[in-house]
């Protein structure tokens, strides 16, 4: 991959998530226990677990670069 | 129902004296059937994405796997033509993959023949066609455009196609036709051009392409925020495009679906590669701006439960629609009348086992 694209706020979040693999799975397994009945906050302990993980695991500082995280079409 | 009697004498037909004075103003219920265009798609956002992928050339080339390979089944399909087109007319080419696809080395050399020719030997000149000028020109300097007589052209809307009637012999078009807000008035329009007897072979994204990631999206955004907007396209299915071929009145029609199921490690890697490919939402009524960060972080997580394989990674599903349809001509072969077959299909299928 070259510099250009790792600099990409994408990447920091990608790499930061990835280091939380408990907590996602955790969150995933609240979601599709019941998928069919999903409502708003019904795994927020679990997200804000895996929020907190990926707070965590940001680079320094790069949250104040972050607004434009997704890919912007 | 007092309503209902007066809507009824309303909707009376006029008689046929009032039509032929013209006099009679144009009622509600005299809209002239196929004139409503839906529209779906912004064109101009679409336009803005493949500008943009295409700027960046290194990562849109690499992002160019699945259109490289989807030119390459298509191409091969021309395989069971044995003719030579003199015109062709490549709608939608992206960076003309179509054209690279062409020019490889025959996928099904004939072994009486010492040397069989690449397909591109039998097509004269080949006409391409995309709105995004940075696009369409990315690889024009490659060395296959030498190989190959090709013309690219630079098209407002791709949803006229602004050439004189009966003036291809073949029109292809390959992961172009997903994003066309009228796709009935472009089907006929390239029934259009073609000269008679000629085919119009074409892939499209259809169906369950990338289910994955529309599901996952939306029980992301209905946990975190209550309700979900529209990320993934809505698609043509299978027996809607045989429809919408008859209706533009193509002959002949043979529509297959294919599907290319690609690993990736995880759902930006995924994002990125269809934003690198121009295949970004682009939705009319879909929310502005980036999805928000707590839906992505959200969605990864429940992609790779739902959906993710075993190893980590996840797979992403693309449906390719294939289309053949021919205009229609002279001395063309026509399907028999329903019921006069004589022989049985099932005395020959079980001789031959």
């Amino acid at each position: 991959m070259n510099p250009q694209t790792s600099r990409r706020p994408i990447q920091k979040l990608s790499t930061a998530v990835a280091k939380c693999a408990a907590e996602a799975t955790a969150y995933g397994k609240c979601i599709v226990a019941d998928y069919n009945d999903v409502t708003k906050d019904k795994c927020a302990r679990e997200f804000l677990r895996l929020k907190d993980c990926y707070l965590v695991h940001l680079p320094f500082l790069s949250l104040y670069f972050l607004p434009p995280l997704t890919p912007r079409d | 129902m007092s309503w209902g009697r007066s809507s009824l004498t309303r909707l009376a037909p006029l008689s046929s004296k009032q039509f032929v004075a013209g006099a009679a103003p144009r009622r509600f219920y005299a809209v002239a059937s196929g004139a409503t265009r839906f529209q779906v798609f912004n064109r101009r956002a679409k336009w803005l994405q493949k500008e943009r992928a295409a700027f960046n050339t290194e990562e849109s080339r690499v992002a160019d796997y699945l259109k490289d390979e989807v030119a390459i089944r298509l191409t091969e399909r021309l395989l069971d033509i044995r003719r030579h087109f003199p015109r062709a007319l490549d709608l939608g080419a992206n960076s003309c993959n179509v054209a690279k696809a062409l020019v490889r080395e025959n996928p099904d050399p004939d072994p009486d023949v010492t040397e069989s020719p690449p397909l591109s030997t039998r097509i004269g000149e080949l006409i391409a066609t995309d709105s995004s000028e940075t696009r369409l020109y990315r690889d024009a300097d490659h060395e296959f455009n030498n190989k190959i007589s090709i013309t690219r052209q630079v098209v407002d809307d791709e949803e006229t196609i602004p050439f004189e009637p009966e003036s291809f012999d073949l029109v292809l078009s390959s992961l172009s036709l997903h994003w066309i807000n009228d796709l009935p008035g472009v089907l006929s329009q390239i029934n259009n051009v073609l000269k008679p007897d000629c085919p119009f072979i074409g892939a499209m994204l259809g169906g369950d392409t990338l289910y994955e990631l529309r599901t996952s999206l939306q029980l992301a955004e209905q946990e975190r925020r209550g309700g979900m907007s529209p990320h993934v396209s809505p698609l043509a299915d299978v027996r809607d495009v045989g429809g919408l071929l008859q209706k533009a009145g193509f002959k002949m029609l043979t529509v297959d679906v294919d599907d290319i199921i690609v690993d990736y490690p995880d759902t930006f890697a995924l994002m990125q590669d269809l934003q690198a490919m121009g295949e970004s939402n682009a939705i009319l009524n879909r929310e502005m701006g980036p999805i928000r960060r707590d839906v992505l972080l959200a969605n990864e997580a429940i992609y790779k439960e739902l959906h993710g394989n075993p190893d980590g990674s996840i797979p992403a599903t693309f449906r390719i629609i294939y289309m053949i349809g021919w205009r229609e001509g002279e001395n063309q072969p026509q399907p028999l009348a329903r019921g006069s077959g004589q022989t049985n299909l099932k005395d020959i299928l079980e001789k031959k086992e």
